[in-house]
């Protein structure tokens, strides 16, 4: 008997013109790339205060929080209506890309390269303080996507370029939506594979995933196509358990099996301790820490103090806390393969406390800052000749009561390390059959450590970008 | 095919950066404003303004004076400076965060003459 998924929002009253209307992700874009042009003109030529340009204060408060939240309680939608694609779709109507995206490329370790690049510009240039920088910084990501994907063919700037994309892809592994195949029978005897291929003037899925193969929102942008492409409308946008795959071992279409491959775990290790580095830049103790650095170093350079920054948190760190698990885990298992291979396999199992640090900080300042944008709104309006002065500017109250923010953050550490617990005990019962609670051990120790870490961050008077003393 | 998208790319960001002129006000080099005291601490603290026409203190005018912080998210505080004479204004601010502040300082002068200028940002340490 087949099994149907109990929800499939496709089939929502509502919701199913996404299917079936060929424009849906056009009307789904259209929007954010109009606020994406207002955030460029605002961040070019407005106030240069941060809290007074809608470029800074829609970026750094409202996005982020808001595609966390996204992340978690649906899916990838940010993907879905990214304003980047807008041009690059419309350029591709006229010229088609010629080139095939190098073989050499075909991995994440660009990806890698400019997320870390994006964090340490984020911190030495402090990207969260500049509406003119931010305003760059989006016309980097439309001349990005813009030349890369009109250069070659699929949708490289998603699969293998976009910081972004990689941060929103990697979050969604816990969201409780993902577009799958509705009856995986009546692929079996498709011979068209107009999912991939595309059909007409439809593309297929351009980031190389096969529906009836795909495993999870890995690499999925939920762009649509490959639901506007499949001729049975069998594919759907299906609920299922947040994390299930990422207990899953299959090969995923596109991708392979993650646990073999390194510049997924990379990936994954500069996400998830990124999260907590991106935190610790929030902080007093970390003047402190660069105080302490000078002094030893006897070098002020604030790149200098970043980088070595940087390299404890992103490579001394998690080198040592991994590495020292993967070695307890090979001496007690008894498990022969090299220390890298070991970690791979285990590194999936960090994604859930990386996206929960990720989410108490984003949503700590979406509460926080919610209503921030009303005096940036009014300003706007007011030069547009609109009068809206009954519009509050100041004595704006967080989204919720302050008291509930800290527990909420506290409880979204506990659930990832819960999520992480689960995942990574999962990984030791596949590859050790002797031993397994101590086996382990060496990795719940690390999450202990990394839940610690991340409850004391959170708990510390935060300075530099908003979070009230005490 | 490259060389044709790089100008492409080259010209769109020139012309973004080409409208990239200012739309706020123009600064009126006329008046001079100093704080008595750069506020350091958190905590409620009272400033002074002093303000100059030219060399003559500025009496008789409306001051106005937002905190807010240098980055996004944190909501103002916007607050009427009581006048004390001689050019000096006044006013209770409460530096709620650590980190980087500003004050803003809105001036109607008596003849009805609109100014804004933001302060140097100082610490809250």
């Amino acid at each position: 008997m087949q099994q149907i998924p109990a929800i499939d929002l496709l089939k929502l009253p509502g919701l199913r013109w996404l299917g079936r209307w060929r424009y849906a992700r056009f009307a789904l874009q259209l929007p954010l790339f109009c606020l994406a042009l207002l955030m460029v003109w605002d961040g070019l030529t407005g106030a240069q205060l941060a809290p007074k340009n809608s470029a800074t204060v829609i970026v750094w408060v409202h996005y982020r929080g808001f595609l966390m939240l996204a992340l978690l309680v649906v899916g990838n939608l940010f993907c879905m209506a990214c304003p980047f694609m807008l041009p690059r779709n419309l350029a591709r109507r006229i010229i088609k890309p010629r080139f095939k995206w190098p073989t050499w490329l075909r991995n994440k370790w660009l990806a890698v390269g400019l997320l870390v690049l994006f964090f340490f510009a984020y911190e030495r240039f402090d990207l969260w303080a500049s509406p003119w920088w931010t305003a760059m910084l989006i016309v980097s990501y439309f001349a990005a996507a813009l030349l890369i994907d009109s250069s070659f063919q699929g949708a490289p700037f998603c699969k293998y370029v976009c910081p972004l994309g990689q941060f929103n892809m990697l979050s969604s592994t816990l969201s409780p939506i993902e577009v799958a195949v509705r009856q995986p029978q009546r692929c079996q005897t498709c011979e068209t594979k107009d999912c991939i291929v595309g059909r007409d003037d439809q593309p297929g899925c351009e980031l190389w995933l096969f529906q009836p193969k795909k495993v999870g929102n890995l690499d999925c942008t939920m762009c649509l196509d490959c639901i506007h492409a499949c001729p049975h409308d069998n594919i759907g946008l299906l609920a299922r358990v947040p994390g299930q795959e990422l207990i899953s071992l299959q090969p995923r279409s596109g991708i392979g099996k993650i646990e073999e491959r390194s510049d997924f775990s990379v990936l994954m290790l500069v996400f998830t301790w990124g999260a907590l580095l991106n935190a610790f830049g929030m902080i007093s103790p970390v003047y402190t820490f660069y105080n302490w650095l000078t002094t030893q170093f006897a070098i002020t350079s604030e790149t200098f103090l970043l980088s070595v920054v940087f390299i404890l948190a992103l490579v001394i760190e998690p080198v040592v806390l991994l590495g020292g698990a993967a070695w307890l885990f090979r001496r007690i298992s008894g498990h022969n393969e090299r220390l890298i291979a070991i970690i791979n396999r285990f590194m999936k199992g960090f994604l859930p406390i990386g996206i929960a640090m990720w989410t108490a900080h984003y949503a700590f300042h979406f509460i926080i800052g919610f209503w921030t944008i009303l005096p940036v709104l009014r300003s706007l309006l007011a030069e547009a000749g609109i009068n809206f002065s009954w519009m509050p500017v100041t004595g704006l109250s967080p989204l919720v009561p302050q008291a509930m923010i800290y527990p909420f953050q506290m409880g979204m550490i506990l659930l990832g390390s819960v999520l992480s617990a689960v995942i990574t005990w999962q990984t030791t019962t596949t590859m050790s059959k002797q031993r397994q609670h101590w086996a382990w051990l060496p990795w719940a120790l690390v999450i202990v450590a990394m839940a610690g870490s991340a409850m004391w961050l959170l708990s510390q008077p935060m300075d530099m970008r908003g979070i009230l003393e005490g | 095919m490259f060389l044709r998208y790089g100008q492409l790319i080259l010209l769109s960001l020139l012309f973004v950066s080409l409208i990239g002129c200012s739309r706020t006000p123009s600064d009126d080099p006329r008046l001079t404003m100093s704080l008595e005291q750069t506020p350091s601490t958190i905590g409620v603290q009272t400033i002074v303004l002093v303000i100059n026409d030219g060399t003559t203190p500025l009496d008789n005018a409306k001051v106005q004076i937002e905190a807010t912080m240098t980055h996004a998210g944190m909501p103002s505080q916007i607050v009427q400076m009581q006048a004390l004479g001689a050019g000096n204004y006044q006013a209770s601010i409460d530096f709620s965060m650590l980190g980087e502040w500003v004050l803003i300082v809105n001036v109607t002068e008596a003849n009805g003459a609109v100014m804004q200028r933001t302060l140097p940002s100082f610490n809250i340490q």
